[in-house]
């Protein structure tokens, strides 16, 4: 994809989904885009991870998978090539880290 | 209802301000607080949306606003460092810091068996006096699984894993 259809892909996903997560490959020259993470999806992910804990890996995948919205055709060979790239690794955050803090937002909490 | 107004009634508020917008929250009473804590500690897999509802319940404002913000920023309503754990705390903020401590040991457990064992064998073997933690929260496994057979076994099952480990 060139990079000026990239970029108009991008622009009209954002003006699609709103914020959006865009990880680059380098050296693939390969972009993908993730829409947010909806309440549904982290409610049926948390479900599921606390059911079988030991597919917390498997469940992140597939989380991402339904949120991507550029580049989704290669996301199964890049998601078996890299991995960690989109569920994180303990020293560096993934893609679905990044969903996560979105779907917190920067929320301040106080008692008064 | 105005902030102030809200506030001579319940006499604390919680404002939390999520993606942009202010949304105000009154406390929660200690039993619907107990009674959030126990179905967070019963099922955590759908442990998001009861936080939501929560919080939901304590809102105090425009329903269609928190539900845009809720879907927009669903992990702000959690239990886990959200508006829903600020709202037990509250409820929770005058009763005595060992049993905060149990309260917490409990909810902590979850459906780890080997941790609700060690509060169960802690329990039995409480004689009298200042409670420890993990007595206290012994005691609220009790009183959670006591009203249901596939509870009761629950705690059996507990009981005979931690037996089988020698303990």
């Amino acid at each position: 994809m060139s990079e000026s259809s990239l970029e108009s892909t991008l622009k009209a996903a954002r003006a699609a989904h709103g914020l959006l997560v865009v990880v680059d490959f380098e050296e693939e020259g390969k972009t993908f885009a993730f829409k947010r993470l909806t309440r549904a999806m982290i409610t049926d992910m948390k479900k599921r991870m606390g059911k079988q804990p030991d597919l917390a890996l498997e469940v992140s995948l597939n989380a991402c998978e339904f949120c991507c919205v550029v580049g989704s055709s290669d996301y199964s060979e890049f998601a078996a090539k890299y991995p960690l790239a989109f569920c994180g690794s303990e020293d560096e955050p993934g893609v679905i880290d990044v969903l996560m803090q979105n779907a917190r937002g920067k929320a301040s909490i106080r008692v008064e | 209802m105005d902030l102030d107004e809200l506030r001579a009634q319940h006499g604390q508020v919680i404002r939390a301000e999520v993606g942009g917008r202010e949304l105000v929250f009154v406390p929660m009473s200690i039993a619907v607080a107990t009674e959030v804590a126990a179905r967070l500690n019963r099922a955590p897999e759908v442990a998001l949306a009861t936080a939501i509802d929560a919080c939901r319940a304590c809102y105090r404002g425009d329903a269609t606003a928190f539900d845009e913000t809720a879907d927009f920023y669903p992990l702000a309503f959690s239990a886990e460092q959200g508006v829903c754990e600020q709202l037990l705390d509250l409820a929770s903020n005058e009763i005595a810091e060992s049993v905060k401590q149990g309260i917490r040991a409990w909810r902590g457990a979850g459906r780890q068996l080997g941790a609700v064992a060690e509060s169960l064998l802690a329990f039995k073997a409480y004689s009298g006096g200042p409670a420890s933690a993990k007595a206290l929260a012994g005691a609220l496994h009790v009183a959670e699984h006591l009203d249901t057979l596939k509870g009761l076994y629950r705690l059996h099952v507990s009981f005979m894993k931690a037996l089988g480990r020698g303990r």
